[in-house]
């Protein structure tokens, strides 16, 4: 354990000084809450409830705006089947301890899963879950999961689309309220990217295109105040080489709740312009004369809102120093222009982004980078912010993982092709796929972690 | 190695010596008993005994058998590629007629006195879309409906080894995660999936064709 709690509980007696208008009845309070925070990591498993040694690897997050302390996160762990449900594993405190409550039903008779899976809590508190099934033929099925079935039973929405299903929850009280959105890969068309709302929370559910000249690959979604945006890789045609390939990250906004995506125009705006980024296409993300390797073939971007209305898209490319880089765009007018800063250090190959922004504006950036100077190949899980609008970063290594002895860190998918990053108010929460901590032996676990989004 | 693979290597290599040091069936008898032994393999199982001649014949080292389907091991590059072995199979099927091996002559009698005209290759493609193989994909029962690791242990004692593999797909989607239990010093692999329509069975089981063949039919 590292000296953040310490930190953190300085950080909360500054702030609780500074809020010199709080009335004595919640400084206690807050001072509890503070007293509570969870360890630096805290991995999610335990022997207790992971006797499977499942590797829990591809994890989501998702932290409920109505109580902070109630976390939830799916990973890819036990199944569901007949009469049987998958878990979702749940904090009640803020993270510090969790248990697996077995909610998420079968989507369909001879649908096996879950596999790709996303959550969200809506601002109303209400949670939702996007998830992959696949049938004996390799078909593949999503559907939205909603609560509100008898006896607390997930309510399964109508299905659609194929593989990597993103899930956004609308946050606003205007127009769009309520909306639930769904962005998917069509891998039947040629890898395009799809964008699935819903007026009803899943239950009826309309798919639109959003991605064009593809494979797209890469798909994300993020959830304005009354606006919603996707970010899509769009291959330059036969560009792929070495690993890596160029393509275009577009972005596409939908005003009008869902229905169309075109208020960037009929194809969406470039990040980077029109020049391509070079983005890692490959199986062996690592170096495999050194051990185990990772795919990143989708796992190159993410895009975020926040609550200023700024978008930040984050997204690979090899530039001058010849590693793979996050770079962080932002843009102050919904979409249109972008400025653009390399988040990571120019040492090190890099991947795996996920973006959030917290409600002060503070931006933080979750990657996997390695080290292969050694031995065997040591893959960092990393965490930056910033505290300018993304102008500049501050970075911390999270966890090293030297895969090589984990038993069930399999080679080619070490923790999927993305990972989990949300912002509420000014902390952000996270989870990544890495070495377990405190069992009996060492495997491949879900591992949260939260950090201020304050200096 | 994990624990229970650990624990399941201790358990085979004491369960090999206890056979040697009691006279019990060498590895080839324990390979015989666990293909005839019913509580495993389906009522149709014995058409795949059949016709591993052909499939080793054809080229295939191992095969792996599904509840309702046997696919081979090698990826073709082309649908016309794999037509080719196809036809090259359903010959060698034609042709490959050996004689059962004494042991398995009741289980192979009847399969064997008829043509093995219902059993032809198709290709299917692999999880991804992208590679091809070699298949029958016919309305069989070749694996018992419920077997489970517990149920096949009860059976034929615990695997000789327990190991993990990933299958890697071509797309995003999660990849399967097999356990493998090993049987007859790897002749025969049960492999139960991480994730699967019927989750918690056995749902394939992969076989050595020489080895099998060997077994099955009289030199």
């Amino acid at each position: 354990m590292t000296g953040r709690p310490t930190t953190l509980f300085l950080v909360a007696a500054v702030l609780l000084a500074a809020c010199g208008g709080e009335t004595p009845k919640e400084a206690p309070k807050q001072a509890a809450l503070t007293e509570q925070l969870p360890p630096a990591l805290v991995d999610i498993a335990s022997d207790a409830t992971d006797p499977g040694h499942f590797a829990d690897t591809e994890p989501s997050i998702a932290v409920n705006p109505k109580d902070p302390r109630d976390i939830a996160v799916v990973t890819f762990s036990e199944p569901w089947g007949p009469g049987e449900k998958a878990p979702i594993w749940r904090s009640s405190d803020g993270g510090r301890t969790w248990r697996k409550e077995r909610m998420l039903p079968q989507i369909d008779p001879g649908f096996g899963g879950p596999a790709d899976q996303q959550l969200a809590f809506s601002s109303g508190g209400r949670l939702f879950l996007v998830t992959l099934g696949v049938d004996e033929s390799s078909a593949l099925r999503n559907k939205i999961v909603r609560p509100g079935g008898p006896g607390g039973d997930l309510l399964l929405g109508a299905a659609f689309g194929d593989d990597q299903p993103q899930l956004g929850a609308g946050r606003s009280n205007g127009t769009c309220a309520a909306r639930v959105y769904s962005a998917w890969l069509d891998t039947q068309h040629g890898a395009k990217s799809m964008v699935t709302a819903s007026l009803d929370e899943g239950a009826n559910v309309e798919s639109a295109t959003a991605g064009h000249t593809p494979p797209n690959r890469t798909t994300r979604l993020a959830v304005g105040q009354n606006d919603a945006y996707v970010i899509f890789k769009s291959r330059i045609a036969g560009s792929v080489a070495g690993g890596f390939e160029k393509a275009l990250f577009m972005v596409r906004r939908t005003d009008d709740c869902g229905k169309t995506w075109t208020g960037l125009g009929a194809d969406g705006i470039s990040v980077t312009g029109a020049t391509p980024a070079t983005t890692f296409f490959t199986d062996d993300f690592g170096n495999p004369s050194k051990g185990k390797v990772a795919r990143a073939r989708s796992s190159d971007a993410w895009i975020a809102a926040g609550p200023d209305g700024a978008v930040y898209a984050v997204h690979g490319d090899r530039d001058a120093t010849g590693f793979g880089q996050l770079f962080v765009a932002r843009s102050a007018d919904r979409g249109r222009t972008w400025s653009s800063s390399r988040v990571t250090d120019g040492g090190h190959h890099s991947a795996y982004p996920e973006i959030a922004v917290a409600a002060n504006g503070t931006v933080g950036v979750l990657y996997v980078d390695y080290d292969d100077s050694g031995a065997k190949t040591v893959f960092r899980h990393r965490f930056a912010r910033s505290f300018d609008q993304g102008r500049t970063w501050t970075d911390e290594t999270l966890q090293s993982l030297d895969p090589s002895g984990l038993d069930n860190a399999d080679d080619g998918f070490l923790w999927g092709d993305y990972e989990g990053l949300t912002a509420e108010a000014n902390t952000f929460y996270g989870v990544f796929s890495g070495e377990s901590i405190g069992r009996a032996r060492k495997e491949m676990d879900p591992i949260f972690f939260t950090r201020a989004a304050t200096r | 190695m994990h624990l229970s693979a650990l624990t399941a290597a201790i358990v085979g290599a004491a369960a090999l010596g206890l056979s040697a040091a009691s006279g019990q069936p060498p590895p080839d008898k324990r390979l015989e008993d666990l293909l005839k032994d019913s509580r495993i393999w389906g009522t149709n199982f014995a058409e795949v005994l059949a016709s591993m001649p052909a499939w080793k014949d054809s080229g295939e080292q191992r095969i792996v058998v599904y509840r309702n389907r046997v696919e081979g091991t090698r990826e073709f590059n082309t649908n016309a590629e794999a037509r080719n072995m196809e036809s090259q199979t359903r010959v060698a099927s034609l042709k490959a007629r050996p004689t059962p091996a004494p042991a398995f002559k009741v289980l192979l009698g009847p399969v064997m006195a008829r043509p093995i005209t219902n059993q032809r290759a198709s290709s299917v493609s692999s999880p991804g879309g992208e590679s091809v193989r070699l298949a029958w994909v016919q309305p069989r029962q070749l694996l018992a409906p419920d077997l489970t690791k517990a149920k096949l242990a009860q059976a034929q004692g615990e695997p000789e080894r327990v190991t993990r593999r990933l299958i890697k797909t071509n797309d995003e989607r999660r990849p399967v995660v097999l356990t493998e239990l090993h049987y007859a010093n790897g002749s025969v692999v049960f492999a139960q999936p991480d994730y699967a329509p019927r989750p918690g069975f056995i749902d394939r089981v992969s076989l050595n064709t020489a080895r099998i063949t060997e077994t099955v039919f009289a030199k």
